[in-house]
């Protein structure tokens, strides 16, 4: 056990079984699936995006457009977010910023606060103020859907109105308040810091949220530590690791089994168990220069693999899901309860 | 004996009419103060324990209503505009000494938006 168990809330003493087999197999996924060199990979990409140098002169066009690019690949694969948007190009600030300042008609546009039940439906061609939907500007732009278009004027909004045009000036000051009252629990009061305000940004998921800012975080500034320590404790929970986390009977042992969604955010869910394996695995072992506790390296471990794109072992393409997994091969399967995601009903229930 | 600290309570009428308040604490009263300025609500700093207990906690992320939420089962008549403490305290000062109270404050939001870069590099938002 690592000293950092102390910051985090002890585990029911009749789960510390359960917990201890998460950890054993967590630890075995991250020999197998972590990349000893997340941080670089992170910085690099951000560079390359030049992000890190728009977190340095404080560009928030740059910084908007990239998380605007990050929350177009939710609720879809990849490899169709991507082609839609070469397609169709993307939304940029300069381009919604004029459109803002010239004072849009609808009364939902006045403020971040007034930004509320849109209802937008590029389908329809609806919202939820007909009146002003002819010369309102939100659904001009060919976006994949109609909550993007109202995710990238709530962001918009949430930066000029909340963050007051500076989002590393808001991050820095909310992550500081942090530093200045909180002793213990550090990790997880850092990151609610950031999320809690940040996920009432129209149909931005906590799951992206997370994801967006553990990179931002961990790769933009090291120069900032705070944002380094936040950025490991940021985890992303999507429906790979959450299935892991039931296929191997990591959520039963530890009596925390719940449907994949919000869920997995609340207490009890699929982050709080990560954050406590993560406390129990020393990441120094894998890279020296990663800090001690790594939630966010153990969440991307379970992510690489189980997903198609990493080592592609616990997904639904390989297992049948309605029955106990039989792939004997698998490295982990000798620890691995298999517990099957969707079992078949036998004929008696039915 | 040492007075108990103020807490920034915003308070007003809902678009539908119903009276709302909520009382936010710090670090998030400066931005619940342009928020209230935005939507048209009144601010109030009050320190009595008692009065802070009948107020729910506002939440100065959440948009339209969920911004000072009405606590359920609570007595309208003590967070509305009525409430002896909220009409007893003068507004709150403005954003920054020196300058207009909080009745000019969505005026001087849209002032300060259009004349104020938005990042060191200049660009105008």
């Amino acid at each position: 056990m690592t000293d950092a168990t102390a910051s985090v809330t002890p585990i029911r003493p009749d789960l510390a079984a359960g917990l201890a087999h998460a950890v054993r197999l967590a630890e075995r996924i991250c020999r197998i699936a972590g990349d000893h060199r997340l941080i670089d990979h992170v910085t690099r990409d951000l560079a390359r995006r030049g992000v890190r140098a728009a977190v340095r002169d404080r560009n928030i066009a740059v910084l908007f457009d990239w998380l605007l690019e990050t929350v177009s690949y939710q609720g879809i694969s990849n490899h169709v977010a991507a082609g839609y948007m070469e397609r169709h190009g993307r939304l940029a600030w300069d381009r919604v910023v004029p459109l803002m300042d010239a004072g849009p008609s609808c009364p939902k546009l006045r403020s971040y606060w007034h930004f509320d039940r849109c209802g937008y439906q590029k389908g329809r061609q609806i919202c939820a103020e007909p009146d002003h939907f002819s010369t309102c500007t939100l659904p001009t732009h060919d976006l994949r859907n109609g909550t993007l278009n109202q995710a990238a004027y709530s962001l918009v909004l949430f930066i000029r109105d909340v963050a007051g045009g500076d989002l590393v000036g808001w991050i820095d000051n909310r992550l500081c308040d942090v530093d200045r009252r909180v002793s213990s629990g550090r990790a997880a009061c850092l990151r609610h810091a950031l999320l809690e305000p940040l996920r009432h940004i129209y149909g931005v998921s906590d799951k992206v949220l997370s994801m967006a800012l553990a990179n931002l975080l961990l790769g933009a500034d090291r120069r900032r530590p705070l944002w380094a320590e936040a950025g490991a404790a940021m985890i992303a929970v999507d429906t790979l690791v959450h299935n892991f986390l039931h296929r191997t009977g990591t959520l039963a042992r530890l009596n925390a089994a719940h449907p994949y969604g919000p869920a997995c955010y609340a207490p009890d869910g699929c982050a709080y168990i990560l954050e406590r394996i993560a406390a129990n695995i020393d990441a120094r072992r894998f890279n020296p220069a990663f800090p001690a506790i790594f939630p966010r390296f153990v969440q991307h471990a379970i992510w690489r693999f189980c997903a198609e794109s990493g080592l592609d072992e616990c997904n639904g393409h390989q297992i049948d899901d309605r029955k106990r997994c039989d792939r004997s091969h698998c490295p982990v399967f000798r620890r691995c309860d298999r517990v099957p995601l969707r079992p078949e009903r036998s004929k008696e229930n039915d | 004996m040492i007075e108990p600290r103020a807490v920034l309570v915003v308070y007003g009428l809902d678009p539908d009419g119903n009276p709302r308040a909520g009382r936010f604490a710090e670090p998030d009263a400066h931005i619940a103060v342009i928020a209230a300025g935005y939507l048209g609500y009144q601010v109030a700093r009050i320190a009595d324990a008692e009065a802070l207990e009948a107020l729910p906690a506002g939440n100065v992320f959440a948009q339209g209503i969920g911004f000072i939420p009405r606590k359920p089962g609570c007595d309208e008549r003590r967070i509305g505009f009525d409430h002896p403490y909220l009409c007893a305290q003068r507004p709150i000062a403005p954003l920054r000494p020196g300058r207009a109270g909080h009745d000019d404050l969505r005026d001087r939001s849209a002032r300060r938006r259009r004349n104020r870069p938005y990042h060191r590099s200049g660009r105008r938002f």
